[in-house]
């Protein structure tokens, strides 16, 4: 068996090392025959956690301080939801690395600005060498590298595609409509979740109106469907986040597996 | 019309003169550079500069070179000398290795301790230098006390050479020298950095 590896195993590959989910992923991915990675993970991969530890390390950068910079975090509500149970062990690392006397808030946030700015360079740089392959490439988006700009701060952007042509998956999905039906049927009419109330949408107008041009955001709304619509016959979907894309997935007869 | 500008050839300094530029500093016992005998001045790198071909026969060493620089900006030559003490740390703690392991890992805890002396250095000598040593740092809290095997200690001796030969290395080459000694099986990032950030 093959896998269609996931947007949440390419992350935890690359940017938990020494992690009990960075063990599994790389287990994982030795247990199938053949391991592909698909542009549009490494897409929302640079858009999503890639962006997170980019912001993290700029603000590093202009703050020059780990404690304002984690209590700037703790604000903010893409990190809010994970740092509050976390910033304990981030504090224990910060000690680890030499206490406070030995190693002042300026010292600590340099040395965390260091090592986030090596995970940065370095999963960029073994994004591609994870997997057997990288399919399904996309030609709307430029996968460009990070950037370090000359004030030392990361530049992620192009984030996402090209805003002026049509997103190059559309023609696809347009293809197979009854897969597109039985997705969207898959996600609960009620739910309150943001984000299966976008992707029913974005599901519904693809179903409805076949010609309506599909754009940037429809396609990074359509997420966990992408995933399911296009796992090859012959693979599994390798992710950690079961519970999404388990419904989906089975609902056009494709296999979700975790690590 | 004819052009009016004419080449004008910079002539290298003959060997002679850079022999005597080499001698024109000494090291705090007064010794001349051709003098001095340390334990790694035999293993000390050079260092190619612009119009290498031209200086391929005379290498100016990396020593002389920062030597130079003026008083207030002396942290080249003090890095260059704080890592060629901590290379001549890693080789007595890889030979002791083989004969006993509380002998290798008493010399790399001092290893470990000159580190962060080290790191002071980066402000001068920049992110590259800055990454292979904070880089090692956290490979040893990350051990958690368990002693370096030879061949680990060899890794990372072999990225502390690298970084005396090239102290201004760039960002790309620092993240080879750690991939190199991470290939060893150490672990050179802090514990906790991916869940501090929750990234999913």
């Amino acid at each position: 068996m093959n896998a269609f590896v996931e947007t949440t195993i390419l992350t935890d590959a690359l940017l938990k090392p020494g992690s009990a989910k960075n063990l599994a992923a790389k287990a994982a991915l030795k247990r199938y025959a053949k391991t592909e990675l698909p542009v549009y993970a490494i897409r929302e991969f640079k858009a999503g956690p890639l962006h997170y530890f980019c912001y993290f390390h700029n603000k590093l950068v202009t703050t020059k301080s780990l404690a304002d910079t984690v209590a700037a975090l703790n604000q903010l509500s893409p990190f809010q939801r994970y740092l509050k149970s976390t910033s304990f062990e981030a504090l224990e690392a910060a000690i680890r690395i030499g206490g406070e006397k030995a190693n002042p808030d300026d010292d600590l946030a340099d040395r965390y600005r260091l090592s986030t700015a090596k995970l940065i360079v370095q999963s960029w740089r073994r994004r591609r060498k994870l997997t057997h392959s990288t399919v399904q490439d996309l030609p709307c988006y430029v996968e460009c590298a990070p950037q370090l700009n000359k004030d030392g701060i990361f530049d992620s952007k192009p984030r996402d595609c090209d805003p002026a042509v049509e997103c190059c998956l559309a023609k696809q999905l347009r293809l197979n409509p009854e897969a597109l039906r039985l997705m969207r049927d898959s996600i609960p009419e009620t739910s309150v979740r943001q984000e299966d109330r976008n992707r029913r949408a974005v599901l519904k107008r693809l179903i409805k109106h076949p010609k309506e041009r599909l754009d940037k955001k429809s396609c990074k709304q359509l997420g966990d469907a992408y995933f399911a619509f296009f796992c090859p016959e012959d693979s599994v979907i390798l992710t950690t986040n079961i519970k999404d894309h388990q419904p989906l997935a089975a609902s056009i007869g494709k296999v979700v597996e975790k690590p | 019309m004819t052009s009016t500008i004419t080449p004008d050839v910079i002539p290298f300094p003959s060997r002679s003169r850079v022999r005597s530029i080499e001698d024109s500093y000494t090291n705090t016992a007064g010794l001349k550079r051709s003098q001095q005998n340390t334990p790694y001045s035999s293993d000390i790198p050079v260092m190619g500069v612009a119009g290498t071909s031209a200086l391929k026969s005379h290498p100016i060493s990396i020593d002389v070179l920062y030597g130079s620089i003026e008083n207030g900006a002396k942290h080249p030559l003090e890095a260059l000398n704080s890592l060629a003490q901590v290379i001549g740390l890693l080789e007595l703690a890889k030979d002791a290795s083989a004969e006993s392991v509380l002998k290798s890992d008493a010399i790399m805890q001092e290893f470990q301790l000159a580190l962060r002396q080290l790191f002071k250095f980066r402000q001068n000598l920049g992110d590259g230098y800055g990454l292979v040593v904070n880089c090692t740092e956290v490979a040893l809290i990350n051990q958690r006390g368990v002693p370096l095997s030879s061949s680990q200690i060899s890794s990372v001796w072999r990225a502390f050479r690298a970084l005396r030969e090239t102290p201004f290395l760039s960002f790309d080459r620092a993240l080879d020298l750690v991939e190199d000694v991470e290939a060893e099986g150490l672990e050179t990032d802090p514990h906790g950095i991916g869940d501090l950030l929750g990234a999913e």
